[in-house]
């Protein structure tokens, strides 16, 4: 699948250090509208942290972004408050933790920051919009409940639900099912295939290599806090070029890791989901 | 138990500034509570177009200078309230009385809030370098008391080895120490006279008039020996007010003249061979002592339980709620106070720039770390010297709110800091600005979670508040001091007193309940 259109997120010359610790190292990437793209790579390699910058809650040192049409230069723009704001107004993102609000119920985490952050005044038009989102998640009946009343699956489609409410042009998922078991994993995955058919834009930190393998639009791996490929996922999976990422992808499903698991079963069931 | 802290004339002025309040928001004027707040404190009460004498004096003190009448706990008697009747009729003013707690009557001249201060207040060097003293109204001794039975002691003399008692800062103090006698010092009276009676003191020396009040009553107290040292009662007043000090000496000259003074201490079985001697009135002794008659008919007289349970339902509980009334505003204004400046306090500390962070650390530790009551003679005493004169009122509720706006501060920011940071982290994805964050999300989360401790807190202020009787106010806890110095009834009064308290606080904790099951809906189902 190739990139058709002006890309969703360009990084130009990124660079990002704790202390001594050099965590991006000039960062070039190109990122598609409307596809998933998947950020791969062990422990430590500067995925989150790469998502992180792309809606400034992490400041890069240096370089430019260009996320959902808004130009960041840093470090001119790292003070400034407001443009982080305004792309986190135009994207969306979901946490490996949920983050749901413990003290609202599933609508009303829904309907929170549009109501506050994008002044969105119509309540019943608002009300039913949110309604729809947790219907389309498969959370019609819980709407009224409380986070903590919910299963782990269950709160993070309910926080993609709520990262969509804001009516994003691009969605971040950091791990997003690193804290699941399979089969709610699974849950969280086939939300994501039908914003994919939907023709979203997003883009997904994860181990869930056998998820990337078959549904991924383009994979970017990085190891040390640089981008040592990227490509198609048949590409990247199929014919890695780099012996670093050859040894990345043919060693992984070796290590028993439970979530990748989710990955093959998806076929058996998900045609109907691509 | 105390009683007349008072009379005993401490030598010393030790403690720090003091407090007053105006007569008028007495008892009485309790009820006048929220004209108070608007008003400057008691300004205007007398409807009586005579020229106005403002007097203080403490009525917690007991028998015989300032007391509430046994028969009328709302009306005043005594013989300084007679005094400064005479002394009114005299000048052509109305005597108007002003409360408050012995310890300030001298600090609080300064305040203006009133003219004089009368309460047995013993004229020393250290006093006249402070204030100007009118004349001795009244000159007593020290009287040495025993149980009745003991033989071996007959005067000080005899004290040798025994065990002596007397009030702390007393003119009995000095007079013991300078005799190579180590007494033992009492902060209040009235456990003085029963420990002698148990035995744990052999003897008590103390002011006549005290003596005769409280101790001379109870049935194994005896007096014995001649009278000891000797000190004088004046009225104090600021060193500037010359032109009112010499029309006060002019009064009390008259009264001496006319015998309306010998008349007094003589109704008060207060008459003694030192001021015959001070005065050049001798006299053969002409009235009976009928107020002090009165005195121990009261004090003596024995009731049905129905009477009793009267006074219990018609006399204290009126006046009590009264002071639980003030209580309860207090409090509710002051942690009021306390929740919306603690909350600033706390985002301050949290989230604003170092000058305002550290002025909010600097806040809490100055506040927290300061004792509430040095804090309340500064708000009352001390910024009058600045040009800014509060009323009692005032002064209380910021006493109180400014204080527990430090704790509250960091009961907020112990909630803030629970909150997981992903909280703020999701807020702020879904492109909400930190204050929005902070408001809808964060805020919400600490609140809940720092309800138990802040319902804690309120009981706290409650029973806290009892301390701005020294700027003052008649709050719950002074109410029943002056009832219990009156009757002498110290237990029923402390257990109907500690009911109120408990039963203020019960209705806070039972909403703090709702209030916390609403804020946590999910755990209710």
């Amino acid at each position: 699948m190739a990139v058709k259109t002006a890309p969703a997120i360009r990084i130009q010359g990124l660079h990002k250090a704790y202390k001594q610790h050099q965590v991006l190292r000039n960062i070039d990437l190109d990122l598609p509208q409307q596809r998933l793209s998947v950020l791969i790579g062990r422990s430590g390699a500067g995925k989150s942290t790469l998502l992180r910058c792309l809606n400034g809650l992490e400041t890069p040192d240096a370089g430019r972004l260009c996320v959902a049409g808004i130009e960041l230069s840093y470090p001119d723009d790292a003070k400034d408050e407001s443009k982080g704001q305004a792309v986190r107004q135009r994207t969306g993102m979901v946490f490996q933790q949920f983050h749901l609000f413990p003290h609202l119920t599933l609508l009303q985490n829904l309907e929170l920051a549009p109501r506050v952050a994008h002044a969105r005044l119509e309540a019943h038009a608002l009300r039913r919009e949110c309604g729809e989102l947790l219907d389309k998640v498969g959370l019609a009946f819980h709407r009224d409940h409380y986070p903590s009343q919910m299963s782990g699956g269950q709160q993070q489609r309910a926080a993609i639900a709520r990262a969509l409410a804001t009516k994003p042009k691009l969605l971040l998922f950091d791990e997003p099912t690193s804290a699941l078991d399979p089969q709610l994993s699974e849950e969280v995955l086939k939300v994501m295939l039908t914003l994919k058919r939907e023709g979203m834009t997003q883009v997904m930190v994860t181990h869930e290599l056998g998820f990337a393998r078959r549904y991924a639009d383009w994979v970017v791996f990085l190891e040390d806090g640089v981008v040592v490929e990227q490509g198609p996922a048949a590409a990247v999976f199929g014919r890695p070029k780099d012996a670093r990422t050859r040894a990345y992808v043919s060693s992984t499903p070796t290590l028993p890791r439970q979530n990748s698991g989710a990955g093959p079963s998806l076929p058996r069931r998900g045609r109907g989901w691509t | 138990m105390k009683i007349p802290t008072i009379y005993l004339a401490p030598n010393v002025q030790r403690s720090p500034p003091r407090g007053e309040l105006p007569r008028p928001a007495r008892l009485r004027g309790v009820a006048r509570w929220a004209v108070l707040l608007l008003t400057v404190a008691s300004a205007t009460v007398s409807a009586s177009s005579m020229p106005i004498l403002r007097w203080a004096g403490d009525s917690e003190g007991g028998a015989p200078f300032i007391y509430q009448d046994p028969a009328d706990p709302s009306k005043l008697v005594g013989a300084e309230v007679e005094l400064m009747d005479l002394v009114g009729a005299q000048l052509g003013l109305k005597p108007v009385f002003v409360q408050n707690q012995w310890e300030g009557l001298i600090p609080g001249l300064d305040r203006g809030d009133y003219q004089v201060a009368v309460n047995a207040i013993e004229i020393t060097p250290e006093r006249q370098r402070q204030v100007a003293f009118s004349q001795p109204y009244f000159v007593t001794y020290e009287q040495l008391a025993v149980r009745r039975g003991e033989t071996a002691i007959n005067a000080v003399e005899d004290l040798k080895g025994k065990k002596v008692g007397t009030y702390k800062g007393a003119l009995a103090q000095e007079i013991l120490e300078e005799r190579g006698l180590k007494p033992l010092l009492y902060e209040d009276i009235d456990p003085l006279y029963r420990d002698l009676g148990f035995g744990r003191l052999d003897a008590v020396l103390l002011d006549q008039p005290i003596a005769l009040y409280v101790g001379k009553p109870l049935p194994d107290v005896k007096f014995v020996g001649d009278p000891v040292g000797q000190l004088a009662y004046g009225m104090a007043l600021r060193k500037q007010d010359g032109a009112l000090r010499a029309r006060l000496d002019q009064a009390l000259d008259r009264l001496r003249a006319s015998g309306q003074l010998r008349k007094l201490w003589e109704r008060w079985g207060l008459w003694n061979p030192l001021l015959a001697a001070q005065w050049h009135d001798h006299r053969n002794t002409s009235d009976e002592p009928v107020a002090w008659e009165q005195y121990l008919a009261a004090r003596g007289a024995t009731e049905t339980l129905g009477q009793r349970l009267q006074r219990y339902v018609f006399k204290f509980t009126p006046l009590l709620l009264q002071g639980a009334w003030v209580t309860l505003q207090l409090s509710v204004t002051g942690m009021s106070l306390a929740i919306v400046l603690g909350l600033a306090l706390a985002l301050a500390r949290l989230y604003g720039p170092w000058p305002l962070r550290w002025l909010s650390v600097a806040y809490v530790e100055l506040f927290r770390g300061t004792p509430l009551l040095i804090q309340l003679f500064i708000l009352f005493y001390g910024l009058p010297h600045f040009g800014i004169r509060l009323t009692p009122v005032i002064a209380a509720i910021l006493g109180l709110g400014l204080n527990y706006a430090a704790y509250e501060a960091e009961n907020y920011r112990a909630g803030l800091l629970a909150v997981p940071k992903g909280q703020m982290e999701a807020a702020l994805a879904l492109g909400m600005s930190r204050a929005q964050s902070l408001r809808h999300v964060l805020l919400p989360q600490a609140v809940r979670a720092v309800l138990p401790p802040v319902t804690n807190d309120f009981i706290s202020i409650l029973k806290d508040s009892s301390l701005v009787s020294v700027i003052t106010m008649v709050e719950l806890t002074k109410v029943y001091g002056e009832l219990a110095a009156t009757y002498y009834d110290w237990l029923g009064l402390g257990l109907l007193t500690a009911l109120l308290y408990f039963l203020i606080g019960l209705p806070f904790v039972w909403l703090a309940r709702r209030l916390e099951t609403r804020l946590h809906p999910e755990r209710q189902a």
